[in-house]
């Protein structure tokens, strides 16, 4: 029974059927040549940065401010300018605003971009620039590329390539298979390997890895679940084929590990697909011949073959129990036997001999097959930080281990292809196990060749793993290194530094050299800078023993090429200390070179931490305000700094600024009225210190008041509207804005909608309501106006309200209007006639706090009519 | 006859002004008279009390009425029963019970949003004991339950009582006494509010003649102790003891009662009798129609 190792669902099982092989030769595909640049492609077309003198800034910013580009008052630079058929000058750094000031302090108002005809010669538009009295410095604009080596915007998610620290916090920097120093100095993979990838159908129409699949046929990929050429599309499958090919730098989707350089592929994978999705039933894919599937490849050119899948077993005990290698062993010999060599035992592939790598398995067991078998390479799975996956089976026969993803952490899963043109993270030993097909695949891309042999090819991955990174504990063996089985069996270190330049600022001291070559590694690697108060302890040092009483730092080469300048800083050093400086070259498998010629410098002193505010001037606050206080905090001597902040009260917090400045915010609303002092405490990491205080003051609150309370409101229908401006109601005396609380009862008459200073109300209902606005200051004070709003048809009765009169009775009838009211008791006697003029919001009030409680008659005259109604005095 | 309408229509005048005192007196329903013939003659109720009636022949009188009371004003149903029982030669009992459903209104709030409605009730209910002192004076006390029920949740309660001296002389009869003495009643302030106590002055002169025809006339008048005048004059033609006519004038001076003209009608038979009252000359009470139904020997 075989399952592919990705954790999802298992697949279903399938009984192994025997099937001829059928041998047919590979034809090669013609070598692809990694592009060189030229030394036009490192440069912008038409465009020279210049520095000005602050004299010629003066003048080229009042030609610019008149309109004038490319007429200045410098006859010189106008006939340069005419010469190189300038088109613009234009500032380098824009205008920065309320930066400006400080971008102006550090010069970079000085910088200037001259666009000119990309025809003309460079060099000499150069040096007729630089030539002009004024302009201090003019050089080429230097092309940029991203830090990314290739263009795929989705590398930046392929943290098993590069994992610099950076994607989440718990990625760890250095948890990747280290393929990006191969990009740069080897190859990306070339098209005369064939990886042969035992799997779902390796989608061959995907974006990413158009053309890079073997098309089905009799010497392609082969479709085993049908017996046919037809290659259908599998999730599992190309996952794991976009992680060994997908295409490099074509600007779209993710990487592949030998997926090439330029855009147009790498190595070539042959699709072997065992694994078919099954429209019947999702949850357990069709399956083929994994036999003739894993044989295919090595009788038509594949020299590795990839077996993300295992065998299935009940329990662990099962497996280590009755768990081998099974009837597969057969294919498996066979591959690693035969693959690349023809019919008659000659090499005709790039390496003579197969590699077979498997998955270790995704059942967190101690034993997987057949990864066991002693003859393949064993894959187990690494989370983003350096820990063994939760999943993944263990044990001694587990050579390598790879990024296989979790997903326990946030993108925590390796990313690659899916079909469709769609990309997808999974995790999985499944995942992990085409990351080592991907590097043997670079390897063979670079060492293939006549002579090369899977050996070769198995002893460079093994021997190139990091073994210092993973865990004894984790038991999936080291973690596979590209570029590690590149440099591993170098023996030549790289040629040593014979000039370099050193310079001291406080107790660091920087080096500027060039890098140089590496007779087997291209390059060299790193530098180590060394000092030491002690001169014998450099001449002739032992670089794998150094001795004590020798600082060193490494400094690594990265992406620069040899001759070109590079620079290092060895920090750390005591203060005003004579100290003798060099350094030494070495390659990846720590060959150094001799050392450089020693120097001698003294050191330093130590200098405090600055702090330099802003602005002057002292800091006070009404309480309502918010008061931002900046401040350059750095070392002189670029020391690291501890700042400590004292904030004297809740008012004032720091904050560290996107710029590298330190701010102090002071919220006046977070303190009482008082006088505060905040302080700032920086120590550098060799104890200087300096302090910085600010004393800042809250001023007393000033409670808002009323500045005049807003008219009762008679609607006569619904849905009327009205807006208020409610800063006409109140005015603080602190001049703050305020914020407004609405309240409004009884609900249902009006509705209240609230933008900042601004009620708008609309009325819903017939009655009366009570709106009430409340102004309310950062401190809570508040003050509050009523306004009525009267909702009342036109047609209706008098109203007579209360009907349970506590103290006054309210007569009214809508609009002003004269009326008469008689109260009478229970007994029928007249106890009040009372005759005047009302409206809406100025009711007849009836005293009725002499009357004995019982029910009362009232009845009230309006324009002759008489309404009455019964009332009860409580 | 020009005389009486001037002096009617003096009474009438005055009783106009509006009654502002009249405000404090509680459970002013209490004064009503709960008998339709007493109703119809003006309200002299004090001259109809159980120690006048205990200085006539009368060993029983019955009644049950019902009032549409006020339909101008606080317009009430009310159901009535009254009681008098002469138990041996000096004693009598008496009892009255009257319950007012008052219309409904509309719980309106302070800010003059409506809410549901409420019909507020009004109840009285009378004990009294009358005793002869001499053949020709007696003495009568009535101990009184009132209560009002305003609100779905306020109620407000008072007791209080009546003490009426009665002497006969022939065929007139003279009662004084003090009614409403009782209890408080506490508004929702706080303060509180009396009931209608009153110095009660009443006279009675019956005279029969030409054998079939009889003429009954009564007068009371009462002085509240709050200030303000009640007085009630009423007469009463009745033939062969079967049909009756009634008439009277109620005067409200600072009173709690109104001032109206009230008409009656009467018939016995057998010891049965029907009555019916009828009220004019008041915004408030005018129109009210009370109908009893009643039986004596």
């Amino acid at each position: 029974m075989k399952r592919f190792f990705i954790v999802i669902p298992a697949l279903a099982a399938f009984l192994f059927a025997s099937c001829s092989s059928e041998l047919e030769q590979v034809t090669q595909p013609a070598a692809e040549e990694k592009t060189e640049l030229t030394e036009d492609d490192c440069f912008v077309p038409g465009e020279i940065i210049v520095e000005l003198s602050d004299e010629l800034v003066a003048q080229v910013e009042m030609d610019l401010a008149k309109g004038r580009f490319l007429e200045t008052k410098s006859s010189a630079a106008n006939s340069v300018f005419r010469s190189i058929g300038a088109i613009s000058v234009e500032r380098l750094y824009s205008d920065a605003g309320e930066w400006e000031p400080r971008h102006r302090e550090a010069g970079l108002h000085r910088w200037y971009r001259v666009k000119y005809d990309p025809n003309y010669p460079r060099t000499k538009a150069v040096t007729s620039l630089d030539e002009i009295p004024g302009i201090l410095s003019a050089a080429p604009e230097r092309r940029i590329k991203p830090t990314a080596v290739f263009n795929d915007p989705d590398l930046r998610k392929q943290w098993h390539y590069y994992n610099d620290g950076t994607l989440t916090a718990n990625h760890k920097k250095g948890c990747d298979i280290n393929v990006l120093p191969v990009w740069e100095r080897y190859t990306g993979g070339k098209n005369t390997v064939i990886v042969s990838v035992v799997d779902g159908g390796v989608d061959p129409n995907h974006e990413d890895l158009a053309g890079v699949v073997l098309p089905g046929g009799s010497s392609g990929s082969k479709n085993f679940v049908t017996g046919g050429y037809t290659i259908v599309p599998h999730s599992h499958g190309t996952h794991v084929g976009g992680t060994i090919g997908a295409i490099n730098n074509n600007g779209v989707g993710c990487c592949g590990i030998a997926g090439g350089l330029n855009g147009k592929g790498g190595v070539m994978l042959m699709s072997c697909q065992v694994f078919q999705d099954n429209p019947e039933d999702p949850d357990h894919d069709l399956t083929g011949n994994f036999y003739d599937a894993m044989v295919w490849g090595a009788d038509h050119g594949a020299v590795i073959s990839q077996n993300s899948w295992g065998h299935v077993y009940v329990s662990e005990e099962d497996a280590l129990k009755n768990g081998s290698v099974g009837y597969i062993k057969g294919a498996i010999d066979y591959f690693i036997k035969y693959a690349g060599i023809d019919a008659n035992g000659n090499q005709t592939g790039p390496m003579k001999g197969g590699v077979v790598i498997f998955a270790a398995g995704n059942d967190g067991w101690s034993i997987g097959w057949p990864a066991a078998y002693d003859k393949v390479i064993a894959v187990g799975a690494v989370a983003p930080d350096f820990t063994r996956a939760y999943y993944s089976n263990y044990g001694d026969w587990v050579d390598l281990a790879a990024p296989g993803g979790s997903v326990h952490y946030s993108n925590g899963q390796v990313y690659s292809t899916v079909p469709g043109n769609k990309y997808s993270s999974f995790q999985g030993t499944s995942m992990a196990c085409p990351h080592v097909s991907g590097v043997a695949a670079l390897l063979v891309s670079h060492f293939g060749g006549p002579g090369f042999t899977n050996e070769m090819l198995k002893q460079r991955l093994l021997a190139g793993a990091n073994s210092k990174v993973m865990p004894a504990a984790s038991k999936i063996g080291p973690l596979v290194d590209a570029f590690g089985a590149f440099a591993t069996g170098s023996t030549k270190p790289p040629k040593a530094v014979t000039d370099y330049t050193v310079s001291v600022h406080s107790n660091f001291v920087d080096f500027a050299w060039t890098v140089t070559s590496d007779p087997d590694d291209s390059k060299a690697y790193a530098y180590m800078l060394l000092a030491s108060k002690d001169r014998s302890k450099l001449e002739g040092i032992d670089m794998l023993a150094a001795p004590e009483g020798v600082s060193q730092i490494e400094v690594p080469v990265g992406s620069i090429k040899v001759n070109a300048p590079i620079e290092g800083t060895l920090p750390g050093l005591e203060f005003v200390q004579d100290y003798f400086v060099t350094l030494v070259a070495c390659d990846y498998s720590r060959n150094y070179s001799e050392i450089a010629p020693i120097k001698q410098v003294k050191t330093g002193t130590n200098t405090a931490p600055a702090i330099n505010p802003k602005q002057s001037g002292s800091v006070v606050l009404k309480a309502h305000e918010v008061a931002n206080i900046d401040y350059d905090i750095f070392d002189p001597d670029g020391h690291a700094i501890n700042v400590e902040f004292t904030p004297g009260s809740a008012a004032a917090e720091s904050k560290q600024m996107p710029d590298g400045s330190y701010r102090i915010v002071v919220t006046a609303k977070n303190a009482d009225t008082g006088k505060y002092a905040a302080q700032y405490k920086v120590t550098d990491e060799f104890g200087a210190v300096t302090v910085e205080t600010i004393e800042y003051e809250i001023l007393e609150n000033h409670a808002p008041v009323v500045k005049s309370a807003p008219e009762n409101q008679l609607f006569t229908e619904f849905a009327q509207k009205k807006t208020f401006d409610m800063d006409l109601y109140f005015n603080d005396p602190d001049g703050e804005q305020l914020k407004y609380e609405i309240t409004t009862s009884p609900v249902g008459i009006v509705h209240l909608n609230q933008v900042e200073n601004v009620l708008n109300l609309t009325t819903l209902d017939y009655g009366v309501a009570n709106v009430v606005i409340t102004g309310v200051d950062v401190r809570g004070e508040k003050v509050s106006v009523d306004m009525r709003v009267l909702v009342r048809d036109p047609k209706s009765d008098p109203d007579v309200y209360p009907t349970q009169v506590k103290d006054y009775l309210n007569v009214s009838d809508g609009m002003e209007k004269e009326l008469k009211v008689t109260v009478s008791s229970a007994a029928g006697a007249a106890i009040s006639i009372t005759s005047a003029k009302c409206d809406a919001f100025n009711p007849i009030k009836i005293d009725m706090r002499g009357y004995a409680p019982g029910s009362y008659a009232v009845e009230v005259v309006s324009e002759g009519k008489v309404h009455k109604t019964l009332i009860v005095k409580l | 006859m020009r005389k009486t309408l001037i002096i009617l229509s003096l009474c009438l005048a005055a009783a106009s002004a509006y009654a502002q005192d009249a405000a404090s007196v509680a459970m002013p329903f209490s004064v009503v008279p709960r008998n339709v013939r007493t109703l119809s003659m003006g309200g002299v109720a004090t001259a109809d009390a159980a120690a006048v009636r205990l200085l006539g022949d009368q060993s029983l009188d019955v009644n049950a009425s019902w009032y549409n009371w006020a339909p101008n004003g606080a317009s009430s149903s009310d159901i009535n029963l009254d009681a008098f029982a002469r138990l041996g030669s000096s004693f009598a009992l008496s009892a009255r019970f009257g319950m007012d459903s008052g219309a409904e209104y509309t719980i309106v709030t302070d800010m003059g949003s409506k809410g549901s409605t409420f019909a507020p009730t009004n109840m009285r209910a009378d004990l009294g004991a009358a005793f002869k002192i001499t053949p020709n004076i007696s003495v009568g006390a009535d101990l009184r339950l009132l209560s009002s029920s305003l609100t779905p949740k306020q109620s407000y309660t008072a007791f209080g009582g009546d003490i009426i001296a009665a002497a006969a002389f022939g065929p007139a009869k003279l009662s004084a006494g003090v009614t409403s003495l009782g209890t408080s009643v506490k508004a929702a302030d706080g303060t509180s509010f009396g009931l209608p106590t009153a110095v009660t002055v009443a006279g009675k002169y019956g005279l029969v003649f030409a054998e079939k025809h009889s003429l009954d006339a009564a007068a009371q008048a009462d002085f509240f102790f709050k200030g303000g005048l009640r007085a009630g004059l009423g007469v009463e033609y009745g033939f062969n003891d079967l049909a009756f006519a009634r008439v009277g004038y109620s005067l409200g001076l600072n009173s709690p009662f109104p001032t109206y003209l009230s008409l009656g009608l009467g018939a016995k038979f057998f010891g049965v009798c029907v009555n019916a009252a009828y009220l004019v000359g008041s915004a408030a009470v005018g129109n009210t129609l009370a109908l009893g139904l009643g039986y004596a020997f």
